[in-house]
């Protein structure tokens, strides 16, 4: 494991990033209404890749992901299809990469979003951002790729729920 | 995505928004219709060039850098080699914040860049300057 003093970027650069981001995105909070089998919790997951290998992840309540889906796909007031949210909750971490990227020394790529089943991480290895959003929280948090939330396919905080 | 498009609007401006966000697709291709452009949308770069095999040439291609099959860069490089699609303007949509990789992108062949996330009013200045708007 390797202590979040190694991340080459602050809990306030995070934070700072993730403000950025979510204030540029202008998302509103209405009471959205979700389809049959939306995860209680939507999860999205973005490698960053230079000096060393991070894991950005977010996790946020169906109700937070749905209004983050109502921006990118212009659906007030309709909480999407369930596919939308996971693919919105994506958009959001890419995004949310890109932010943080020029605060990083150095050459770094960011990956392609995917999904994670979310498992404790220790707080000695990983920063975390969270941020009050409508009638939920956004978790956002970096680490090291080897101490981030391991990758499933079919996870099963939101299997059957991707296209 | 490919064969999905309508039959064309004679003197319509055409953008290809491509990304391999859904999400991202609907929040561009909302954004180009609100300033009067039809949009066709393809999921990656090789999705991408199939579309523009049946449809022909449009008048913008708004890139993402970061999809999977083939990406962005690779997409540019390949689109400016076919002689029908040579001077089309193209306008990388991103997250990719490097210099370096803006540069990369202008020198295959993109026209201007922007960091996501991106407006209407952002991109309407772009495809102002590129004298489409």
């Amino acid at each position: 494991m390797m202590p979040a003093s190694e991340l080459p970027l602050s809990l306030e650069d995070l934070e700072l990033a993730t403000a950025e981001v979510l204030g540029v995105i202008g998302v509103k909070f209405d009471e959205y209404e979700l389809r049959e089998g939306t995860p209680e919790r939507l999860t999205a997951r973005v490698a960053i890749h230079g000096a060393s290998d991070l894991d950005l992840t977010i996790e946020a309540p169906a109700q937070v992901a749905a209004a983050v889906a109502a921006v990118f796909f212009g659906t007030d007031g309709d909480g999407g299809a369930t596919t939308d949210l996971p693919d919105a909750m994506g958009e959001l971490a890419n995004i949310t990469a890109g932010a943080i990227k020029p605060m990083l020394d150095g050459h770094w790529v960011i990956g392609i979003p995917d999904r994670f089943e979310p498992q404790p991480i220790s707080s000695d290895s990983a920063i975390r951002a969270i941020v009050p959003l409508g009638r939920g929280v956004v978790s956002i948090t970096v680490a090291h790729s080897a101490d981030a939330p391991v990758i499933t396919e079919a996870a099963s905080v939101v299997e059957g729920t991707m296209s | 995505m490919s064969g999905e498009f309508p039959a064309r609007i004679e003197g319509a401006t055409y953008a290809l928004v491509i990304d391999d966000s859904r999400a991202a697709r609907m929040l561009i291709g909302r954004a180009v219709r609100s300033l009067g452009l039809e949009t066709l949308d393809a999921e990656h770069g090789a999705d991408a060039l199939a579309v523009l095999e049946e449809s022909g040439p449009v008048d913008v291609m708004l890139v993402d850098w970061n999809m999977p099959v083939m990406d962005g860069l690779e997409f540019l490089k390949r689109v400016r080699k076919i002689r029908a699609h040579a001077g089309t303007s193209i306008l990388m949509i991103s997250s990719e914040s490097d210099p370096k990789m803006m540069a990369r992108a202008l020198i295959a062949g993109a026209d201007d860049y922007l960091v996501k996330p991106v407006d209407a009013e952002v991109i309407g200045d772009r495809l102002s300057a590129m004298h489409l708007l």
